[in-house]
């Protein structure tokens, strides 16, 4: 299998000298093509501070992080933006739409800041939107749609650019049950249909038994490593007695 | 930046009244009521000004402040008192500023005044002067404005709620609807205003200024709350354009925000026709006075005698002195009482032209041709504007058609008159009517160094003779001219600075909306040179929509100025757009510099 992504001996300390808080502590991880890797774990485990560090927001203190076996770190600011532009795409909990565009324009918005040409931005729009059902959609505004709606726009202008990952940081964190079950449908599809590589931060057992992987981060370590071998119900059962057994009882962690 | 603005008003607020109590200046006495008047209107101005700037600004700062009110409201700090801390804060900078900007003002008063003075070109000394009536008069009218500020600070502040504090910049912003109708109608109704200020003789020049300006301010601001939402609208569903890289980000900001900003474009477009209108109108008639003054002061020497005697101790004057003569042109006119005015032929007219070495003549003397009964007929020398359109004059009792209305330099200013151009036929029948009189025009080398002769000249010359010299010319219109520019040109300063600070706290207050905006693009992988890229456009954009249409308007307005003048302004013209466009444009990067440091800082 062909590997997208892998770190090594990752770490990240935040705080000055005496005061330091190590929130990633020699993460090893090797992500795979087509892969739905889901991380799990309690709140201060460093979950999005991982995600951040992956996915180049932010940088890491140690280690090294390789896409496809090329070091991202010692790129410039310039490179790096464009690198995160072509080869990452984003779900935010809040969905981090531009309220100003149309769908239409906030899913065509990274292809047109990598001046691609017109035409093919059209092509993938209309192909992207079709995919998640947002045909119907494309001249309103974000105000004017749904959380669930808003969360598809985001997934399609996540993969629209083709990106070797998409990160999802809580992505189901603002919607509603149903909503919930819609996005994690389509990003089910997006990776069995499309073969897009996720990582899924999330807290959500539910949300976490789509993924086809599981890891639970405690303290900044990998603590844990859940693999789905069975249908998604008894997967979902796992995770719940898992996480239960890491104590503190299902009901805070849900 | 706020502190500034209110200085620099402070400053020169203070200013332009000690003009009217300066010493100096009123003891010229001939200019005392000019400068009293002039003092007044710049002021006057400047308190317009000042009440629209703090209260735009204060409103500003509320703004931006919300959240922090918020915060203490859910503290439990009841309103009132709320309201009392932020509008004394306001108060405080306010009297703070006013002490700075009175001192400074008084500090650079000698400089003003010297160049004030250097433009008239009054030759008086300027002492060091602080006036208490000056600085009292400054205290008492900011202290007002600056009180209502106070007020309306406190009763804001009042009438809001708690959940309005907490959200202001959340609040969910719709996209705004098209009204297609005032759009087109907009257009239509600023293309009728140019048209009724382009046929002002039509309409009466009273008439059609004021509706004019009605309409011009009627239709910007349709202009800029539909039309230019449309235009904005179609870049938006042109995919063509608007996938090119960074166009995406700011069009789409521009076109969400138009139903906010419409009013501050329109209010800027027409703050920046007057500006350049008002500056261009002062520099023209500048650049007028100098053109004229070939009109008016075509020799060196001139006066009217047909008496041989004088006519020969003139020359013998002129002959001492050191000037070298150039030129003596004689001519015969005939002097009409009733309404005053000056005939003279044709031929002579030719031949003066060509002495004078006119510019365009040829094309003048073509342009008149063959006169049967009719006229060409010159105007008044002196003349800035004519609102008359003539058909007809009657001269000797006779009526004769005005083929012609010219602007040609002929006697100068020694003969004050207009002056009709007839056939040498008719001159001679008109001759009988008439007196005859003799003019005499000399040209010397030097005409600036002629007080010693002029004088010379007055003692021998009657005063029928008219004696009008290089020297008298420059000792009387053209010091008004120097004030009347200079004022103008203080006031368009300070109208550009605040044309400037207006849409600076905009834009900043733009920034602050956008601030999220650019930091999920950041996320998303917008490099910082696509960051400012876009902010550049989308900054641009809201500076020169304004412009362009306040430069249409503008040239409109000096087009139909220079037709009542006579006289192409298109030299002043480009000069006063220019130094508007560097101004502005000095403001453009200022504040696009101010709103990337805004969206790129940490939240």
């Amino acid at each position: 299998m062909e590997l997208v992504l892998e770190t090594r001996k990752l770490v990240k300390e935040y705080g000055s000298r005496g005061m330091v808080f190590t929130a990633l502590d020699g993460i090893d991880l090797k992500v795979y093509k087509g892969e739905f890797l889901g991380i799990m774990g309690p709140s201060g485990a460093g979950k999005t501070t991982l995600l951040n560090v992956l996915s180049t927001i932010d940088k890491p203190t140690s280690g090294d992080i390789l896409y496809e076996g090329k070091s991202i770190l010692n790129m410039k600011n310039k490179e790096l933006s464009i690198f995160r532009r072509n080869n990452i795409g984003f779900l935010f909990q809040d969905f981090n739409l531009l309220d100003s565009m149309s769908v239409e324009d906030n899913i065509a918005l990274p292809l047109a800041l990598s001046k691609v040409n017109v035409k093919e931005i059209k092509e993938k729009v209309s192909k992207f939107s079709e995919f998640f059902g947002l045909k119907n959609h494309l001249k309103k505004y974000p105000y004017q749609l749904s959380g669930g709606q808003k969360q598809r726009v985001a997934a399609a202008r996540a993969i629209i650019t083709s990106p070797s990952i998409v990160f999802a940081d809580e992505p189901t964190g603002s919607l509603d049950s149903k909503s919930s079950q819609e996005l994690l449908q389509c990003l089910l599809r997006m990776n069995e249909e499309l073969n897009t590589t996720i990582i899924m931060v999330t807290h959500d057992p539910f949300a976490a038994s789509y993924c086809k992987r599981i890891l639970y981060l405690k303290d900044g370590k990998i603590h844990a490593r859940l693999d789905k071998d069975s249908t998604r119900k008894e997967f979902f059962k796992r995770i719940i007695d898992f996480v239960g057994s890491m104590g503190g009882g299902v009901s805070e962690l849900l | 930046m706020y502190l500034m603005a209110m200085i620099f008003s402070v400053a020169t607020y203070y200013n332009f009244v000690s003009i009217r109590y300066n010493p100096q200046f009123l003891e010229t006495k001939d200019m005392s009521i000019y400068v009293k008047s002039s003092s007044m209107t710049a002021s006057l101005l400047m308190i317009l000004f000042l009440i629209f700037f703090i209260m735009y600004s204060s409103n500003f700062f509320l703004n931006q402040r919300k959240k922090e009110i918020g915060i203490y409201a859910f503290m439990g700090i009841d309103n009132y008192k709320i309201a009392f801390i932020f509008a004394s804060e306001g108060l405080l900078l306010g009297i703070m500023s006013l002490a700075i900007g009175l001192f400074l003002g008084i500090l650079f008063n000698k400089l003003f005044l010297m160049l004030l003075a250097k433009a008239a070109l009054l030759n008086m000394r300027i002492d060091f002067f602080i006036s208490k009536n000056a600085i009292v008069e400054t205290v008492i009218v900011y202290s007002i404005v600056l009180l209502i500020a106070f007020l309306k600070g406190y009763f804001n502040i009042i009438r809001t709620n708690l959940i309005d504090l907490m959200n202001t910049l959340k609040k969910t912003e719709e996209f705004p609807k098209i009204n297609y109708l005032k759009g087109f109608c907009s257009i239509i109704i600023i293309g009728v205003a140019y048209y009724i200020a382009v046929n002002y003789g039509k309409f009466g020049f009273g008439n059609a200024l004021l509706w004019t300006v009605i309409l011009v301010i009627i239709g910007t601001y349709w202009l800029f709350g539909s039309f230019l939402s449309m235009i904005i609208r179609y870049f938006i569903k042109r995919k063509k354009f608007l996938y090119i890289g960074t166009n995406i980000v700011s069009f789409s900001n521009i076109a969400f925000r138009i139903k906010d900003n419409y009013r501050t474009f329109a209010a800027v477009a027409v703050l920046i026709t007057t500006c350049i209108t008002s500056f261009g109108t002062v520099s023209s008639i500048r650049y007028f006075v100098d053109e004229n003054h070939k009109i008016e002061v075509p020799y060196t020497v001139t006066y009217i005698s047909s008496n041989g005697e004088v006519i020969e101790k003139v020359d013998e004057i002129l002959k001492n002195s050191n000037h070298k003569v150039e030129l003596i042109e004689k001519a015969n006119f005939l002097f009409d009482l009733e309404p005053q005015r000056v005939v003279v032929k044709l031929s002579t007219f030719q031949k003066i032209l060509s002495d004078l070495n006119v510019k365009d003549k040829d094309k003048i003397i073509s342009k008149i041709g063959q006169l049967d009964k009719e006229v060409a007929y010159v105007e008044r020398p002196g003349v800035v504007m004519n609102m008359l359109e003539m058909k007809e004059v009657k001269i000797g009792g006779n009526a004769y058609k005005i083929k012609a209305q010219l602007k040609v330099p002929l006697f100068g200013s020694g003969v004050p008159y207009p002056c009709a151009i007839v056939s040498d036929e008719e001159y001679d029948i008109l001759k009988l009517k008439l007196e005859e009189k003799q003019f005499n025009g000399i040209i010397l080398d030097n005409p600036e160094n002629t007080e010693d002769l002029t004088y010379k000249l007055a003692e021998i010359l009657p005063p029928e003779a008219r004696l009008y010299t290089y020297f008298i010319a420059g000792a009387t219109l053209y010091d008004l001219v120097g004030i009347v520019y200079f004022l103008g040109a203080f006031l368009f300063l300070v109208f550009v600075f605040a044309t400037g600070s207006i849409i600076y706290f905009k834009i900043l207050s733009e920034s602050f909306k956008d601030k999220g905006k650019y930091e999920i693009l950041k996320k998303l992988g917008t490099t910082d040179t696509e960051l400012k890229e876009s902010v550049s456009k989308q900054v641009g954009l809201f500076f020169i929509m304004p412009l362009i249409v306040g430069i249409i308007h503008s040239i409109v307005a000096i087009s139909v100025l220079s037709d009542l003048m006579r006289y192409s302004l298109i030299i002043p013209t480009v000069i006063s757009i220019s130094i508007f466009i560097i101004v502005y444009g000095i403001f453009y990067m200022f504040t696009r510099r101010k709103y990337i440091n805004v969206v790129e800082s940490q939240a």
